[in-house]
Parts: structure tokens; C-alpha cells; sequence
């Protein structure tokens, strides 16, 4: 391999300066998340597809092209649980990035759409989990017979580093688990609705020590979909102020020998983000973040800028990011309450910001909300994505 | 290459994974991580890779790497992760060397239930069994103990 040539930043990421459509989030729909050993994928997909559909008043043989998120599911996913609505023929992309699969597939939908390609089209993530750890397939043989991929003592080993840096505290840490499951009892998409204290946070088994079972996200089963319109379009369909995307980055990483302490891929993907849509960390209302562990949410606070490295034991004490504080983290009740069916999460995360910023999220409304951004982490910081929505 | 020939013992004693560490019949009870250096930038990484991922140039070169570093991190597993042949509980983290890698590891002498470690610790690369195949030949890892 040659070196670049001069002047550009040699591939770490290129600005896009394509002139883009802007589009629209027009529908949105999920099936709730848990365990549902009565319901195939199948059935919970399509469900989810339907009121998406019916969300955005769009009928299945308006739809051009879809998108699929996930991870376990086998072959032609897609074509699968969609041939479950009809058999149109329209092109079907299956695309898995790990548990920022979902939101891998629904940022190639806005693509699709922003460059012209299609005026409406589908993005859906669906997971079947199994019990116990993630299964992380296709690792070298030195990193399954060692059980180096455990994502949680990754966590772990992360809040060690964060508690001797910053003197962050495993029951600050515990405060998100409360919170999160809090909002999530708020939530009727939610698996848990448990009301927790910072006791039977700390109280419940050890996975990865420090981290507990109540600092670990739940593997459910799930599914969610949205609509997708390019804006000047969008009248034909609905009606009413709309949901836009503003931002839209995914970057990547290594992920064999990557130091666990290296979180470079928030910081690059939200700082693009943050540039592609003239929208900064203190003029969001809102933020869906991948809370895969307690720890996971504290690390991606400070990354994302809503406080300093450092500051995050502090942020989370200040009450600043529960509903009603400045910026309410995962009103949803997150990956730790809602639960983790690995393709669904990014696209959920989609439609819980949309439902915030149309008024339509109930009891876990945070007021006024004009902007909320989505933020999905795979594989430790292989891929991440990230995505502004505003209304 | 490394072939696992473990001398006078009867089993032959095999790596879990070729290229990783040289085994001590090669390096007279030894064993040292195996590791690339970039001949255009320096960059160092383990394991050993073809092309540099810093400077993404084609010259790397096969280096063997310090013996002792410092632990960064660590952490007690309870969960048992799939395709896992070692004992539960473990404690596992990561080691800084000198050359500025970064090594995810088990740690040996320490108790898991009362972990006697702490971040900045010295500790020392050596190998250890991990497990038996099913030709009854002990399977072999890197892994670092308290110096």
C-alpha cells in the first residue's frame, strides 16, 4: 500500500458534501420488547411493520426499498419477514453491524432517500435472543478458549479505569440502572417495569465485577420499523409538523485488539453529527444512547460532550439527565429496561425520539422536545452510529 | 514455526493459536509475546498483523515483546462466555507493555475471590494450560502473573 497523497486526512473519515433532500420520519411502530416464546419473528416483524405502516398512513405497495437490521436471524432475513406483508419484488438490503445493526439499516434507508434514489421507503430490525451472554461468533481462537469477548467485563474493566481516574462511583453507576428502569416502567414497549433502588441494583448478582445483573442490559426479543419519506413528499402521506433527520454518521474502529479503554468512535461519530446539523450537545432535548451496561452510559455521556471526561459521577447526581432535568437520557428506559433484541435497538431508539418529538410519548414525555439524538454502539466501538432527529 | 513439542512430556503441550507467543522449548523457558513492528512509522502491535494499521504501509516486521508490563484494568468474570475451556471464575484485564501495546489477558496467581490487584501493578507474561483437547494434549495460552 502506497501512502495517500498529500492533503487529505488519509482515510479516517471524508465529509460528505453531497446537497441532500431532506426526509422525513413518517411512520414509526414497534413490537413491545420481552421474552414471547409464543410469537415467532416472524410474527412480531410484521406487527411491527404494520403499525409503522398504518403509523404513516402508507400502503405496503407504496413501499421501494427496504432495510433490515440484525444480527442472528440466518439468510435473506429481510426477504423473509417481509414476504410476510406481500410479495412486492422491491430490493431488500439485510445489513448487520452488531448491536448497531438497526441503525446501520435506517441510516442506508435515509441515504436512499436523501440521494434520490427512493421517495419512501422502509427500515426494520428484529431479534430473536437467546439466554445467558451475547454469542460473539466468528472470534480468532485465542479470544473464545481465553473468554477474552465478554462484553460486560469489558464494562467493568472500563469503570475500573474510570473510578481510578475520575473517582467515579459503582453507585453512581447504579443511579443509571434506577433511572433508566424508572423511565422504562413509563414505557409500554419496556420488558422491565421495575422500580429499583441503588441497593437492589448493587444487591443483585455479579456478572463482571463490579458490574451486577442490574448494570447489564436484558437479551429480549423485538421488533420495530419506520417509515421513511423524502420531506417533499411527505403531505401525500401525513399530515402535521414533521420529524426530519439532521444528522446521520456511522464511523468504525478495530475490534480484535482494540484497548477497551479506547472510545474514539462516540466522539468522531458525534462530533460530525453534531457539524452535519449545526445541533451541539447543549441544544439537545433529548438523547437515546446505547446503555448496554451502566457503565456504557457514563462513558458515552462524557464522549458525546453532554459533560467533560471526567464529570460524569457528577452529571449523573445532578438529577440533569432523568425526565424533567435539562437533557433526559434514554427516556425510553434504554437497553437496561426496555431490553436488547440487537437488530430492533437502533430502530427503536428512532421511534422513541420520533413519539418524543411529535408529543405522542405519554407518561415518559419530555416536555417541548424539538430535537433528541440516537446513538448505537456495536461490538464495543467496531461501528457506531448516530443520528439527529428535529422537528 | 512454533511446532509444540514439549520435550520429555509424554501429551504433546500446543498453542491455542499459532503466532501468538514463542514456546519456552524454543527460548529456553521463556516465553515472550510475538508482536509486528512497522519498518516506516514504529508503530508496534500484537498480535502480529501484515500491514500497519497506523500508517497502513506493507513492511512489517516480526518483533518478540517485553516480558512485564503494568496492568491497566482488570476484572472477575462470573459468566461463563461461549466456546470458553478455562476455569470459572477467572480474572481477566489488560496489560500496557513498554512498546506502547495494549494486551488483553488472564492473570495467574490471583485468587479471584479475594483479587489481590490493582492497576499499575508489574506483572510478568508466562504460559499456562488452559485446557485438554480431545487428543488429550494440553492446550496452551500466554498469560501474566504478579512479578
Amino acid at each position: 500500500m502506497k501512502p495517500a497523497p498529500g492533503g487529505l486526512p488519509r482515510g479516517r473519515y471524508r465529509k460528505e458534501v453531497i446537497v441532500m433532500r431532506e426526509v422525513a420520519v413518517i411512520g414509526v411502530g414497534m413490537h413491545p420488547f420481552g421474552r414471547f416464546t409464543d410469537k415467532s419473528i416472524a410474527d412480531m416483524s410484521r406487527e411491527a411493520t404494520v403499525r409503522a405502516l398504518e403509523d404513516a398512513d402508507v400502503r405496503w405497495k407504496d413501499i421501494q426499498a427496504a432495510y433490515v437490521g440484525h444480527l442472528y436471524q440466518g439468510l435473506v432475513f429481510g426477504q423473509r419477514m417481509l414476504s410476510e406483508i406481500g410479495y412486492s419484488g422491491i430490493p431488500i438490503v439485510n445489513v448487520e453491524g452488531a448491536c448497531a445493526s438497526g441503525s446501520i439499516a435506517f441510516r442506508e434507508c435515509y441515504y436512499g432517500v436523501a440521494l434520490g434514489r427512493w421517495d419512501v421507503c422502509l427500515a426494520l430490525g428484529a431479534e430473536k435472543m437467546a439466554h445467558g451472554l451475547i454469542p460473539v461468533t466468528g472470534m480468532r481462537p485465542l479470544e473464545s478458549a481465553m473468554g477474552y469477548q465478554v462484553f460486560p467485563a469489558s464494562y467493568a474493566m472500563i469503570f475500573r479505569r474510570y473510578h481510578e481516574l475520575y473517582g467515579l462511583t459503582i453507585e453512581q453507576l447504579a443511579k443509571i440502572s434506577v433511572i433508566n428502569h424508572n423511565n422504562g416502567c413509563l414505557n409500554p414497549n419496556s420488558k422491565y417495569k421495575l422500580r429499583l433502588t441503588i441497593e437492589d441494583v448493587q444487591n443483585s448478582r455479579v456478572i463482571a465485577d463490579p458490574l451486577t445483573m442490574y448494570h447489564c442490559c436484558p437479551n429480549t426479543d423485538g421488533a420495530a420499523c419506520v417509515i421513511l419519506c423524502a420531506k417533499e413528499k411527505a403531505s401525500e402521506y401525513v399530515t402535521g409538523p414533521l420529524v426530519t433527520i439532521a444528522a446521520s454518521q456511522l464511523v468504525s474502529n478495530s475490534y480484535e485488539t482494540a484497548s477497551v479503554l479506547e472510545n474514539c468512535v462516540t466522539k468522531r461519530a458525534c462530533d460530525l453529527a453534531y457539524e452535519q446539523s449545526g445541533i451541539g450537545p447543549e441544544d439537545l432535548d433529548l438523547i437515546e444512547l446505547h446503555d448496554c451496561f451502566t457503565m456504557a452510559e457514563a462513558w458515552h455521556l462524557g464522549n458525546m460532550g453532554v459533560c467533560e471526561i471526567g464529570e460524569e459521577g457528577s452529571l449523573i447526581d445532578s438529577g440533569n439527565i432523568e425526565i424533567g432535568g435539562r437533557i433526559p437520557v434514554n427516556p425510553s428506559g434504554g437497553l437496561l429496561a426496555k431490553g436488547h433484541p440487537v437488530g430492533a435497538t437502533g430502530i427503536a431508539q428512532v421511534c422513541e425520539v420520533t413519539w418524543q418529538l411529535r408529543g405522542q410519548a405519554g407518561e415518559r414525555q419530555v416536555e417541548g422536545a424539538k430535537t433528541g439524538m440516537t446513538h448505537c454502539h456495536g461490538a464495543q466501538g467496531a461501528a457506531c452510529a448516530v443520528h439527529i432527529l428535529k422537528r | 514455526m512454533i511446532k509444540g513439542n514439549a520435550g520429555e512430556l509424554k501429551k504433546k503441550v500446543i498453542p491455542v493459536e499459532e503466532n501468538l507467543f514463542t514456546m519456552p522449548s524454543m527460548t529456553e523457558g521463556e516465553t515472550r509475546l510475538i508482536g509486528s513492528k512497522c519498518n516506516f512509522c514504529g508503530a508496534v502491535f500484537f498480535p502480529k498483523r501484515a500491514i500497519c494499521g497506523k500508517c497502513y504501509r506493507d513492511g512489517m516486521e516480526e518483533v518478540t515483546l517485553s516480558r512485564t508490563g503494568k496492568v491497566t484494568t482488570w476484572t472477575v468474570i462470573r459468566m461463563k462466555s461461549q466456546g470458553y475451556k478455562g476455569e470459572m471464575p477467572y480474572v481477566m484485564g489488560e496489560v500496557e507493555l513498554p512498546e506502547g501495546v495494549v494486551v488483553r489477558t488472564q492473570f495467574r496467581g490471583i485468587d479471584p475471590d479475594n483479587p489481590a490487584i490493582k492497576i499499575g501493578d508489574s506483572v510478568e507474561v508466562m504460559l499456562e494450560k488452559i485446557y485438554e483437547d480431545n487428543e488429550g494434549n494440553d492446550v496452551v495460552c500466554y498469560q501474566f502473573k504478579p512479578v
